[in-house]
């Protein structure tokens, strides 16, 4: 394994449903002994059907809902060993971006306060937030003088923007895109790609790219994994998988899904 | 941005010419419900007035002299014209004016009610948000368990133990009266209790929505302090509809005064309108019904421009 950035060793994630005082009654397997390896500066394509545990994973990479069992490192970091520094690290170096651009920015915050919060919380100081704040915005295309209004004067696509930018605030390495697009029109879809493509580049990120929309994994996947009822079924290089799918659910979802020839094909 | 602002005053003032429209619709109905109400209900006031030993002939002689021998569409009218021009009559047994009346004992229902408001946000706020944060712990069971319990418990048995209790047992409050602040605990306490229950479920429900959008997992994500993300950025969002609610409750006070009043023997409207309503006196009962009607309407149209200000799509800024 050359390169590898992100590990997900035998991770597991259960629900339980609890009951008052904390009765645990049932209990769901969403994400079961699921092992993945991401190369740096590669886009890994997560798809399934919805239900089949991939925001689930997304949540639990994120650490933001930890897994039950299982190891996640990324960048070498390890969050399970839980001291301060080494989850501040972990967070400046994995951010997460939602599929619901309404819900994802507080109402409360001006766009610039919302994308400069992560820079005050690493110490920057005001002037140079300020600046920053303004860069990133650029970088996503909004407008840096719109910085002090709310979200609600944004569209979806234009929110998703700020979204990104927020995250990129803190510099981070790894961003799981969780449906990113599946909530915009296909043309805003279309420049929403085109603009995480272009900051991979230009940023040297990686993604965890994870969507229903197998036209869309397929466009800008390196590689591509498919899960269903919270296992990895199949995992390919992503010209390999679409050229010839192995497994006979992912041949049945490609069926259903005629897929595109990517332009990047051939490039790689 | 300027355009911003002229849209958001433009929404304030329509919003209040709305309500004001919506209150004298409720108001009308209100009014026409009591009148009927009263004279519905057995009981003749001419005969309370002049005594249950009184001759017949003083009695209807008195019948006449309060306007109760008119046809009832009459009477009606003559009521609804009066009230427009704010004149609500004298009561049938004190003669004094029923709004001097009103006025007179309105400033210590309002008292109560505004305290025990005050206590049960106070109360119901911090006890709701740590239930949402402290999802499913014990934390979240007591608070939970506190709804219960003040929702299921009547005021006027809670106003009784407290007073057997803190006031007959151990002494520590006087029995009644309303003439030092130690008069006001027990009723406040009562009243604040239910209220106050009500209110932990809507904060702690509401919070409990906060905390599951995607910009709170999205601040975690970022490494932001934990409370931070809750307190400055969940909460602020999650008391907007608790504004809502919560005005609708402070209507509900003032008819839980009257329970309150009764057993602690505060003279405030409670008392005056349940005194009215036993003697069947209809100028009082019907001008406090109107008088009510008009403060909770009041009240709800305040929570709603409240709620319109906080609001960060109406604010200007």
């Amino acid at each position: 394994m050359t390169d590898e950035l992100v590990r997900i060793d035998d991770v597991s994630k259960v629900h339980f449903q609890a009951g008052l005082f904390r009765r645990r009654t049932r209990s769901v397997v969403a994400v079961q002994n699921l092992s993945l390896s991401i190369t740096a500066n590669t886009v890994l394509g997560l798809v399934g059907e919805s239900g089949c545990g991939k925001s689930t994973l997304a949540r639990a990479v994120a650490w933001l809902d930890p897994p039950t069992s299982g190891r996640v490192v990324v960048a070498g970091i390890d969050p399970a060993l839980g001291d301060r520094s080494r989850m501040a690290l972990f967070r400046r170096t994995v951010q997460i971006v939602f599929q619901d651009p309404y819900s994802s920015l507080n109402p409360r915050c001006s766009i610039g306060e919302s994308v400069a919060e992560g820079l005050r919380n690493q110490g920057v100081p005001p002037d140079r937030r300020r600046r920053e704040v303004s860069r990133l915005l650029d970088m996503v295309g909004i407008s840096s003088s719109r910085t002090s209004e709310r979200p609600h004067r944004f569209s979806g696509g234009q929110r998703q923007r700020i979204v990104i930018a927020r995250a990129l605030a803190v510099q981070p390495r790894f961003l799981i895109l969780d449906e990113p697009v599946s909530s915009l029109d296909v043309s805003i879809q279309a420049q929403m790609v085109n603009l995480l493509l272009d900051l991979k580049r230009e940023l040297s990120l990686t993604y965890l790219f994870i969507s229903h929309d197998l036209n869309l994994i397929a466009y800008l996947s390196d590689e591509i994994a498919v899960m269903r009822d919270g296992r990895i079924i199949e995992q390919a290089p992503a010209e390999q998988l679409i050229a010839a799918p192995v497994h006979p659910y992912t041949r049945a979802l490609f069926a259903d899904a005629p897929v595109l020839p990517s332009p990047r094909s051939g490039s790689s | 941005m300027r355009g911003d602002e002229r849209t958001s005053h433009h929404a304030v003032i329509s919003l209040i010419l709305r309500r004001l429209g919506r209150l004298a619709l409720t108001v009308m109905l209100i009014s026409t419900v009591v009148f009927l109400t009263v004279r519905v209900i057995p009981g003749d006031p001419a005969r309370t007035v002049a005594g249950m030993d009184a001759a017949e002939p003083a009695v209807e002689a008195l019948r006449i002299r309060l306007g109760l021998d008119r046809p009832l569409w009459r009477q009606y009218l003559g009521w609804l014209w009066d009230t427009l021009r704010l004149d609500f009559g004298t009561s049938f047994f004190s003669q004094e004016p029923v709004l001097d009346l009103i006025l007179d004992r309105f400033p210590l229902t309002a008292l109560l009610a505004i305290s025990s408001f005050l206590v049960s946000l106070l109360v119901a706020i911090p006890i709701g948000v740590i239930a949402a944060v402290k999802r499913w712990t014990v934390w979240d069971g007591l608070g939970l368990m506190f709804a219960q319990v003040g929702m299921a418990v009547p005021s006027f048995w809670l106003a009784i133990l407290l007073l057997m209790l803190f006031s007959v047992r151990l002494g520590l409050f006087p029995l009644f009266g309303a003439d030092s602040f130690m008069h006001w605990i027990l009723p406040v306490v009562t009243l604040a209790t239910e209220r106050a229950a009500v209110l932990v479920r809507f904060v702690r429900a509401s919070m409990v929505e906060e905390l599951e959008k995607e910009y709170v997992l999205a601040a975690d994500a970022r490494g932001l302090p934990h409370m931070r993300v809750r307190f400055s950025h969940a909460l602020r969002n999650a008391l907007m509809p608790v504004v809502t609610i919560a005005g609708i409750q402070f209507g509900y006070l003032l008819g839980g005064a009257v329970i309150v009043e009764q057993v602690f023997s505060l003279p405030g409207l409670g008392r005056l309108f349940l005194s009215a309503i036993v003697s069947r006196d209809f100028p009082v009962i019907q001008g406090g019904v109107v008088f009510i009607a008009v403060v909770f309407s009041l009240s709800n149209c305040a929570a709603d421009l409240v709620s319109a200000a906080v609001n960060p799509r109406i604010r200007v800024g």
